[in-house]
Parts: structure tokens; C-alpha cells; sequence
């Protein structure tokens, strides 16, 4: 007898359909968001430039600008599950069980982690890249734009398939780096760890192909005389984080394969039974996982680099300091995923050594800091919001950074690891060096993209509401955990006494989320008023590269002439010497734009979700019409348009206001 | 008005800290509060790299708050100090590589030698013999066989002080840790491996035991009692228990293995033969059958 059912649908019936009030609420929450947005679109009539401006897009500022858009609705998405995370444990003490049932907290944490760390950080870091790069390097375009626009959309398929399983199915239990046993389908049968391997699978690849394309973009595609040691050091750190995504992504993408074998085809590669080992897992997550922390936090290290520099009006202190320590950071960096797990028992001699490696990290990462804060020595510093980042995240990092050395010593790490203070710890280091950092890239680069500045005084109340609820939110779990807190506790018993340090840490996060909405307001704010915060000279902070020498917002082929470059900061030496723009114009050929990468993104999300439901017709089909797709696209030889040179001269003029 | 507004803010900066001050003083806080000789040793580890990481904090605290005070736009003397060209210093720049790395090659070398020195694998050195406790981390309960004295436990476990404790530590759930702040730092309990925990309980007391790693929808009820006892207490409770008439056959154990949210303590007078290795075993065949005899090494795990 053959299941019709199971061949249409797969897995999937009415009972996806969340039945809890909480869930239903988030699945309500998921649906109206795209919903209202499609109603403003349509009353507005702009779904035509939607399409012709934004999704077909090949402009990398354009997808940049795309990737920082969904990071934020992402990162909102992550700040919803943690406070959903910490009213409940404010609450579910002795006989109160909170209002999260123990498997519902179980996948808000899941999803918290995942999201944050994927679609959040990762997010608004390829945003930057591909806002600044270019720019910095004095290139037109990134090397290979089809596949950035593909990169995008990958990216935003695995958002999607995320959300999904709010909406249809549940979310995995498993943690944000999914432990088999756990993971395994003797203990998850359900969709949710599939939901979880499949939006990391697919936005993995789309990161895979950005790292390889801005690597090649950074490596052939600089300007005129920008030697390497003349690039900006933000540049540098990208380099280096993208070397990481290149070599660390394919472990990624293999320990996921290996993964979907054991749930689907009953191979025993981390099984417990039939001789598999978890612990191979556990490694291989982690050889992607430790790197991945310094993906994230390389761009934002070059981000401060750049900002520490402009608005101390001073040349960056110790700049070949500043890249050995970077590229010191990427190859130690393969060197101590096992510090993740020193309770699992290797061994002394393994122990020790993962834990020196670590504490050697800490030497590269301390030059850099010093080396910044010697920057500020004998400069002029202009304290805007963008220096606020910095100095928070110096102050924070530094603390997070104690607590990361004390971790290290294994028989230390013993007593706190999967505690709430190893919960501080990382929170601390990712949410002050990689999201003050991005927040501060964002905020500098911005008028560089739109043509106006964002209101400084609300970017410094942002700051506030961020920093002290940091403070309060994550000052009590480091306490907590000295306390016996593991982390993922869903309920604890009364008489421990902790239930005020868990209050104190919601009303932390309540700040937090006061600061986005800061952030929300002061770019709406900024918008309204743009016309006051108009950036007439293309230079608001008297920058130092070469992307300020063009006029904002930046013209689609970046640069009207070819800039030359025989010093590191050489828009400040150029103002310096008063040096005029060059006049040679020429022809500039641009991408057309394209909607192929959308039409990938989609069946993409499709291929996810069918895999996800084992509708196994949908999952070859879709790989029939991607493979259809790829063949049309790849046959297509007509993909650039040429502006004459005569053309850009005007346009140059113009965006120069000389007529 | 600026001024009142600081005052407020100080004031009530200062009256945060105090409660918090009087909360934390109110409360038990297990890891600074060692009750056994490995967690001491452990937050003696903790202390150590907190006052050697101070060497760099005060500095780059200090050197911030300086410079931005020093430098700042609004500082008249700032222009006068202002030095545009400045770019890097070859003698300040080895200052900040070299002392790090001082600092670091010390750390290195506690780190190598507490790491040996708490391996916990590592026996106890003692003069008494040391009490063997296997523990089985189940869904979502854990159970103590004491083998020698061929007694069992859920979520309770007794402990003569001073005596060396060697536990066996293994899961027929999904991986979990063990954990017992106040006498030693945890391991993970996997299924079909056998890791091991050598700690010593020097106050008699009761003390929280945990599962600190994410195990399903138990885990937070998936704590146990942890009694450190005099020896006669200890002996009496051995006694008491051997007499319950209770035994952990395995089909007993078998059931006791399902899952489930009852986090009761239970007793068991008497253990079947091998259980522990038998729970070991069973993961690395799927044909492996229970023999009370079958005398094996203990799983995957030897150091």
C-alpha cells in the first residue's frame, strides 16, 4: 500500500500548525511582519521599485544596505526570544513554572542562539563588507557581482526557513550548535533540528561564496599603487576574517551533511549506538565554531581601527603592528576550538595545550587595544557616538576579556563552563567587540550610502541604553554563575535565592531593547530631517580613505576616475596637499541588474523546506529547476551596460555640485 | 540642575550597590564557598588569573580614561598637544607585545602544571582507599551505584568526608555533565564512553549536585543531593539502605532508563552485576547483550 499522503506532503499536516498560545502569538507576529510590509508596498505602489532598485540589484551597496535590513529584523527577532528567555526565568521559580513550557523555552534559546549568531551578526558584518570594501579599495564593483547578489540571497533563504518553523513545525531543542546525542533522531524525530541544519546549510554556502568573492575582490581589484601594506586596516581585517570563512565554512557545511546522513539515511557518524562517536561532533562544530567567533569580530576590530583613527584626527598608531596581530589572531585561531570543551575529559596534556593556545590569543588581540588607545595619544578626538562604540567596547571587552583568560585555564574552566558566567563571558565579547563595533561601521559609513548623517545625539543615547543595560543584564549572570547557574535552566528551585539576579538581568535586557529602539527611532529621525543632516562634502568626519573622497551618496560605479595611492591614509595626505581630483574620465561598464539571484534564494528556501518535510519530489525538483536556472544564467553573455565617459563626467559634476 | 541630576544618579548608583551588597551577602555563592580539596584548588586557579589579568586591565582602564580626558576635542591644551603625524612607536609597540607575553608565559605555565595536577582522571592521593561511585546520567535522572557496596541511588548521593571519591561517569541519555559546584568542577557524562572524577569532601554537609549540559525537556529538574557524612553516618546509611529489600534488577534499570520528570530519590539494595559496563557497552553494538560476568575494560574512555 503506498501513502499518498507521505509522497504529496511528506511530513507535513494540520499538526505543524502551532496549537500553544505563545507559539501561536510568534507565528501571528512572523506572518503580519511581511504582511504589512506587502500592504505598504502595494498602497505606496512601489513594488516595481522594490524589484527594479532593491531585488535585482547587483550593486553591493544596494546588497549591503539589503543585508543590513534583514540583520536588523533578525537581531530584533534574537532580542525578542531573550526576553521571552529572562521574563521567564524571572519568574519560573519553586511552584511557579513560568509561561514557557520546558520544550518551548528549549527551542527559544535554540532559535536565540542560531539566529544571533548566523543571521544577526553575520548579517550586519557581509552588510558592511559589502558597503565599505569596494569603497575602501577604490574598486567599482566586487569581483564577481552575480554571485554576491546569490550570496545575499542564500543568506536570506536560511533567515526565511528560521522563521518558518514558527510558523509551520517546531524549532530544534537542541542548543545553538545542535550536541548530538541530542540532535540525533533517537531524541529530536521531529522537524526541528532539520529546520536548523537546513537554514545554517544553505545560508552557510551563501557565506562560503561572499568569503570567496571578497577575498578575490580584495586581492585583485585595488586600485592603482594600494599595495597590501597600504591598504586600510579594515580592509586587512576582512581579509583575514574571509580567509577564516574559506577554511572554516567547509567544516561547517561537511558536519551538517554528515548530521543529515544520521537523521536521514541511519548512518552512525555521532550517534550513541552502533559505535558512533558525539564527540567527533563536538570537534568538528567546534573547528568551525571557535574561528567563527573571530569572523565575527575581525571586521568590527578593523571597524574601530578606521574609527579610532578619524576621530582622534590621527594616523592609526602602529600599523604593522596592527596586521601581524590580525593575521596572528586568524592562524591561532584554528588552534583552540578544543577550549570549548575541556570538561569532556582529553586529557591533561591535551588540556593544557588548547588552553595556552588560547591565552596566546590574547596577546594579539591586547596589542591591538593598546595600540588603539595610542592612537587617541596626542590626537584631537572628536567624541562622537561612533567613538562612544569604541570606548564601551574597549571597557567591556577588556572585562569579558578576564573572564575569557580565567576560562582558559582548564581546571578554572572546569568549575564555570556551561555556567551563566561562560554565558556572560561570550556575551560579552560578542555583544561589545562584534555589535558596538557594526553598530559604530554603520553609523560611520552611513552617509557615505544615503547622502546624510544619522542624528549623533540619539546614537549616544542608543549608546547609553545599551551599555548600562549590558551592565545589568549580564553583571548578574556572571554572579549567577559563580552561584552553580548552568546555563538553559528553564526552572530553578526558590531557596537558591537567585530570582533577583534574574529580575535585575530582564529589566537589563528591557534596556537593551530601549536602545534599539533608539536605533529604530534615530534612523527614522535622521530620515524625516535628512535635509539637516545633509552630507554636502562627501568627507562629514574628515576622513582619512580613500571612499570620502567621493561625493555622497556614492555614485553607482563608486568611483568617476581611477584614484591613486602611494600612502596609507591617502585622502588625508591628498587634503593635505590640496590635490584636486583627477579629470580622466572613461568608459565604465556595470552590471545589469538581474533577477536570478532572487529566483536561486527561492528555490533554495524551497529545496530547505521540502528537505525539511521529506517531500522528496519537491527536493529533486527544485534541484532539477536551480540546475535549469544556473544553465540560463550562465549561457546569458549579455550582462553589462556600458555609461560612456562623457556621461560620467556629468554625472560626477553634478554629484560634485560644479556645473 | 546639572548637578542635582548627578547627585540623583549617584545616589542611586550607590544605593543599587549597597542592596547588592546586603543581597549577595545573604546568599550562598558555592564557587567562592569550596567544600572539597579540588574545588579549592580550583578557585585558588580562578583567583590567580584574575589578580595577573589585572596587569593589563588597570593600564588599558587608566590609559583610556587619561588619554580621553587629555586629548579630547574640548581640552584647550589638546591642540597644543596635538601631534597629527605620530604613526607608531617601535619602543612602546615591543613594550605591549613583550609584557602580554610575560604575563601569558606565566599563565602558560600554571596552566600546564594544574592541568595535571587536577586532571580529574587523576586518583586522589590518599592514605585511605578510595570510594567507587559509578553514576549513569538517564533521562532526566541520575543514578549512583556504589559497586563495592553493591548499593544504588536516584539523586541522592552520600559521601564519606576526607575520603577520596572516584567516580565512573557515563549516560544512556544524551550527553550531560556532572557537576558538584562546592566539591569539584564538572565532566560530561556521554553515552558509551566512561569519563572519570576524582574529588574529596572536607566539611560534612549537604551540597546541590547539577546537570550542566542541555539534555531535553528534565534538565532543570535533573539536580541531585550531594550529603558529605562522617564515616559512622556514612556506614549507617550503607546499612540502612542494604536492608531496603530493593533490587536494581535489569529490568528494573531498563524501566528506570525511560524517560521521565520524577526526580524522586530512590534506594536500591542490591545492584545486578556489571550494570555500569553493561550501560557502556550496550552503544557500541546494537546487538550487545547484558552478561553479568562479562568482566570488559571500562569502555572508551581510558586515560
Amino acid at each position: 500500500m503506498i501513502n499518498f499522503g507521505f509522497l504529496l506532503l511528506g511530513r507535513l499536516n494540520l499538526e505543524a500548525i502551532p496549537s500553544d498560545f505563545v507559539t501561536r502569538v510568534g507565528a501571528i507576529m512572523v506572518l503580519l511582519a511581511p504582511l504589512s510590509v506587502a500592504i505598504f508596498l502595494t498602497i505606496t505602489k512601489r513594488w516595481k521599485w522594490l524589484y527594479k532598485n532593491w531585488l535585482t540589484s547587483l550593486d553591493p551597496k544596494k546588497i549591503g544596505v539589503m543585508y543590513i535590513i534583514l540583520a536588523t529584523i533578525m537581531l530584533i527577532r534574537g532580542g525578542i526570544d531573550a526576553l521571552m528567555m529572562r521574563a521567564n526565568q524571572a519568574i519560573s521559580v519553586g511552584s511557579s513554572n513560568g509561561f514557557l513550557s520546558a520544550n518551548h523555552y528549549q527551542q527559544v534559546f535554540s532559535a536565540h542562539g542560531t539566529i544571533m549568531i548566523f543571521f544577526a551578526a553575520m548579517g550586519l558584518m557581509f552588510g558592511i563588507i559589502n558597503l565599505a570594501v569596494p569603497l575602501q579599495i577604490g574598486a567599482r564593483d566586487v569581483a564577481f557581482p552575480f554571485l554576491n547578489a546569490v550570496s545575499f540571497w542564500l543568506f536570506s533563504a536560511g533567515a526565511i526557513l528560521v522563521n518558518l518553523s514558527l510558523v509551520i513545525g517546531v524549532f530544534s531543542i537542541a542548543g545553538w550548535l545542535a550536541y548530538p546525542p541530542l540532535s540525533e533522531l533517537k531524541y529530536s524525530p521531529g522537524v526541528g533540528v532539520d529546520y536548523w541544519i537546513w537554514s545554517l546549510q544553505i545560508a552557510g554556502i551563501g557565506s562560503l561564496l561572499s568569503g570567496i568573492n571578497f577575498i578575490v575582490t580584495i586581492l585583485k581589484m585595488r586600485t592603482k599603487g594600494m599595495n597590501l601594506m597600504k591598504m586600510p586596516v579594515f580592509v586587512w581585517s576582512v581579509l583575514g576574517c574571509l580567509s577564516l570563512v574559506i577554511f572554516a565554512f567547509p567544516i561547517l557545511t561537511a558536519t551538517l551533511a554528515l548530521l543529515t546522513l544520521d537523521r536521514n539515511i541511519g548512518t552512525h557518524f555521532f550517534t550513541a549506538g552502533g559505535g558512533g562517536n558525539a564527540m567527533m561532533y563536538v570537534n568538528l562544530i567546534w573547528a568551525w565554531g571557535h574561528p567563527e567567533v573571530y569572523i565575527l569580530v575581525l571586521p568590527a576590530f578593523g571597524i574601530f581601527s578606521e574609527i579610532v583613527a578619524t576621530f582622534s584626527r590621527k594616523r592609526l598608531f602602529g600599523y604593522t603592528s596592527m596586521v601581524v596581530a590580525i593575521w596572528a589572531i586568524v592562524l591561532l585561531s584554528f588552534s583552540v576550538w578544543l577550549h570549548h570543551f575541556f570538561t569532556m575529559g582529553a586529557g591533561a596534556d591535551v588540556n593544557a595545550f588548547f588552553g595556552i593556545m588560547t591565552m596566546i590569543i590574547a596577546i594579539p588581540t591586547g596589542v591591538k587595544i593598546f595600540n588603539w588607545l595610542f592612537t587617541m595619544f596626542r590626537g584631537r578626538i572628536w567624541l562622537s557616538s561612533q567613538l562612544y562604540w569604541f570606548i564601551g567596547f574597549v571597557f567591556l571587552f577588556t572585562i569579558g576579556g578576564v573572564a575569557g583568560v580565567i576560562l582558559a585555564i582548564p581546571p578554572a574552566d572546569f568549575e564555570l563552563h556551561n555556567s551563566l558566567f561562560l554565558v556572560a563571558h561570550f556575551h560579552t565579547m560578542i555583544v561589545s567587540g562584534v555589535l558596538f563595533g557594526y553598530f559604530a561601521g554603520i553609523s560611520y559609513w552611513f552617509p557615505k550610502i544615503f547622502g546624510f548623517k544619522l542624528n549623533d545625539y540619539l546614537g549616544k543615547i542608543a549608546f547609553w541604553c545599551w551599555c548600562i543595560g549590558f551592565i545589568l543584564a549580564f553583571g548578574p549572570l556572571y554572579i549567577l554563575g559563580f552561584m552553580g547557574a548552568t546555563r538553559r535552566l528553564n526552572h530553578y528551585s526558590a531557596s537558591l535565592g537567585w530570582q533577583p539576579l534574574f529580575i535585575v538581568a530582564g529589566i537589563g535586557v528591557l534596556i537593551i531593547a530601549l536602545g534599539v529602539a533608539v536605533q529604530i527611532l534615530q534612523i527614522g529621525w535622521s530620515i524625516i530631517n535628512r535635509k539637516i543632516y545633509q552630507d554636502k562634502s562627501g568627507d562629514p568626519w574628515d576622513g582619512r580613505t580613500l571612499e570620502w573622497s567621493i561625493p555622497s551618496p556614492a555614485p553607482k560605479y563608486n568611483y568617476a576616475t581611477i584614484s591613486v595611492v602611494d600612502s596609507i591614509d591617502q585622502f588625508y595626505e591628498d587634503k593635505k596637499n590640496k590635490k584636486k581630483p583627477s579629470s580622466n574620465y572613461e568608459d565604465i561598464y556595470l552590471p545589469k541588474n538581474t533577477p536570478f539571484g532572487l529566483l536561486i534564494g527561492l528555490i533554495a528556501l524551497t529545496f530547505g523546506f521540502a528537505f525539511v518535510w521529506q517531500i522528496w519530489w519537491l527536493v529533486i525538483l527544485s534541484l532539477i529547476v536551480l540546475l535549469i536556472t544556473l544553465i540560463i544564467r550562465l549561457s546569458n553573455q549579455d550582462m553589462e551596460y556600458l555609461i560612456p565617459a562623457e556621461q560620467v563626467k556629468k554625472m560626477d559634476l553634478k554629484a560634485r555640485g560644479i556645473n | 540642575m546639572k548637578k542635582f541630576i548627578y547627585f540623583l544618579i549617584g545616589i542611586f548608583i550607590l544605593s543599587f550597590l549597597s542592596l547588592g551588597y546586603f543581597y549577595l551577602k545573604s546568599v550562598n555563592i558555592p564557587i567562592l564557598e569550596p567544600k572539597g580539596l579540588i574545588a579549592q584548588k580550583e578557585l585558588d586557579l580562578i583567583y590567580f588569573a584574575l589578580i595577573l589579568a589585572l596587569f593589563v586591565v588597570i593600564p588599558v582602564f587608566s590609559l583610556l580614561i587619561i588619554f580621553l580626558i587629555r586629548y579630547r576635542e574640548g581640552n584647550k591644551k589638546s591642540s597644543l598637544r596635538y601631534n597629527p603625524s605620530l604613526s607608531g612607536s617601535k619602543v612602546l609597540e615591543s613594550i605591549w607585545w613583550v609584557i602580554p607575553t610575560i604575563i601569558i608565559l606565566i599563565l602558560s605555565i600554571v596552566t600546564w602544571q594544574s592541568s595535571y595536577q587536577l586532571d580529574p582522571f587523576k586518583p586522589i592521593s590518599s592514605n585511605l582507599k578510595p570510594l567507587n561511585i559509578e553514576v549513569v546520567a538517564l533521562d532526566w535522572r541520575w543514578l549512583f551505584i556504589y559497586p563495592d557496596q553493591n548499593i544504588a541511588s536516584i539523586n541522592f548521593l552520600e559521601i564519606p568526608i576526607d575520603r577520596p571519591i572516584s567516580f565512573y561517569i557515563t549516560s544512556d541519555a544524551p550527553m550531560n555533565s556532572f557537576w558538584i559546584p562546592q566539591l569539584a568542577g564538572q565532566i560530561y557524562a556521554m553515552p558509551g564512553m566512561s569519563t572519570q572524577l576524582h574529588i574529596e569532601g572536607n566539611t560534612i554537609g549537604e551540597y546541590n549536585g547539577w546537570s550542566a549540559n542541555i539534555s531535553g525537556n528534565g534538565f532543570s529538574k535533573m539536580n541531585f543531593k550531594v550529603m558529605v557524612s562522617s564515616n559512622s553516618n556514612f556506614s549507617n546509611f550503607i546499612n540502612h539502605i542494604a536492608k531496603l529489600k530493593n533490587n536494581l534488577s535489569l529490568a528494573v534499570y531498563n524501566k528506570l532508563s525511560q524517560p521521565s520528570l520524577d526526580s524522586n530519590y530512590q534506594f536500591y539494595s542490591s545492584v545486578a552485576p556489571n550494570l555500569y559496563n553493561y550501560v557502556v557497552e550496550k552503544y557500541m553494538s546494537p546487538n550487545y547483550v547484558y552478561n553479568s560476568s562479562n568482566i570488559s575494560n571500562m569502555g572508551g574512555m581510558k586515560n
